[in-house]
């Protein structure tokens, strides 16, 4: 049996939750708002959305503290001993892999190859991956403990 | 010289340095600090703007083209602030040491485009402290690990005792032309790096280009994910 899944993999951008429903962000929040967007034919969200020309997209800019989370999410996964960032998946299952260690050293010989400064890449198949998660980086984090943590601890 | 080709078994860079040099060069990055609203640089393949222009995103083809998403950026890093100096292909070539075994880049290229982002958050760039060391062999570790490891940490321990924040650096062995010390390895243009880890790109972000001729013109600014890139002109 087939299963529909939810979205293709992998994921990459930043994600905002309003209302307990979650929406793709157009970057990072600025200046205590950010910009979500739907694509979707339909205006999914009358209440929140309307539609904006210059995106062909239903949007919306809200304060922060209408978002119960906002998360920068990325996709990495291991291969070969190596913690990487999965960067795309075509059709065919053949992954794209940005390396995110720190022995560049031992690259290499484990077949990645230096693109750019800094980046060392390898294609490799999906088989080929272990622990594939999405790692959800809290972008209201500071702002939260700002707020309950206004002083230091005491030693 | 620090641009000079290591002696086999050697360790250049931050192994090439006295414990009190190693200090001295850590306070550089004291001065050397990234705010959200630092503008940083990433020196872009020669492929990438037509990459980021056609919205690319592909898992790559393994040995001829890199895996690629138009809407993230990472990598080496620098402030901009720090190469206001670099005006052609070939400075930027130097300055970044982009010559590493199998480069696309060459200093002949009539325009090298850099991507110019706002940092926004700060964790995500590191500053690369530690040693460069050789490639590793097939099995096991090169002859000189040992010494590559106990320089890497002389470096680490150089950026604590000059007050370097200890959430902003991590420890690195990586090929040369690393060195190991946070500043690139060329004697007259080498500049303060950092490594941003491969996240989106803000919007606002632009892709400037540089000729040979020192000229520098803007070519694109992104929009977001939706829309993506914008050529300019």
């Amino acid at each position: 049996m087939t299963r529909v899944l939810p979205y293709r993999r992998p994921r990459v951008g930043v994600y905002a939750e309003i209302d307990g429903v979650e929406y793709e962000a157009d970057g990072y929040p600025r200046a205590g708002s950010v910009t979500v967007f739907a694509r979707e034919d339909a205006n999914p969200n009358p209440g929140l959305l309307t539609w904006h020309e210059g995106m062909r997209a239903w949007s919306a800019t809200v304060p922060i503290g209408r978002c119960t989370r906002i998360a920068e999410v990325t996709s990495v996964a291991g291969h070969a001993g190596h913690e990487c960032q999965v960067v795309g998946i075509d059709e065919y299952g053949k992954v794209g892999l940005y390396y995110l260690g720190t022995e560049k050293a031992a690259l290499p010989r484990d077949g990645f190859v230096q693109v750019d400064a800094g980046t060392w890449a390898k294609t490799v198949d999906v088989h080929d991956l272990y622990e594939y998660r999405e790692q959800h980086r809290d972008l209201l984090f500071e702002t939260w403990w700002r707020a309950e943590f206004p002083q230091p601890a005491p030693d | 010289m620090i641009d000079q080709q290591p002696a086999p078994g050697s360790v250049p860079g931050a192994g090439a340095m006295t414990q009190r040099e190693r200090e001295l060069t850590a306070r550089i990055h004291t001065i050397v600090t990234v705010d959200a609203n630092t503008i940083l640089v990433k020196v872009l393949a020669p492929n990438a703007l037509a990459r980021y222009m056609r919205r690319d995103v592909s898992p790559g083809v393994w040995g001829k083209e890199a895996p690629f998403d138009y809407r993230i950026v990472g990598g080496t890093v620098a402030r901009m602030v720090d190469v206001a100096q670099l005006c052609t292909p070939a400075e930027f070539l130097r300055a970044f040491r982009l010559d590493f075994t199998g480069s696309p880049f060459t200093p002949q290229l009539p325009m090298l485009y850099v991507m110019e982002l706002a940092t926004v958050d700060p964790s995500l760039v590191v500053l690369p402290l530690g040693a460069p060391a050789p490639p590793f062999p097939p099995q096991g570790y090169p002859p000189n690990m040992s010494d590559v490891r106990v320089t890497g940490q002389r470096m680490i321990d150089a950026a604590k005792s000059a007050g370097v924040d200890p959430n902003s650096y991590r420890l690195e062995h990586n090929p040369w032309p690393y060195t190991g010390t946070g500043i690139t390895a060329d004697a007259e243009l080498g500049v303060p790096e950092r490594w941003r880890r491969y996240a989106p790109v803000p919007p606002g972000a632009a892709i400037v280009g540089y000729d040979q001729a020192g000229n520098k013109r803007p070519v694109a600014i992104y929009r977001g994910p939706v829309t993506g890139w914008e050529a300019l002109q």
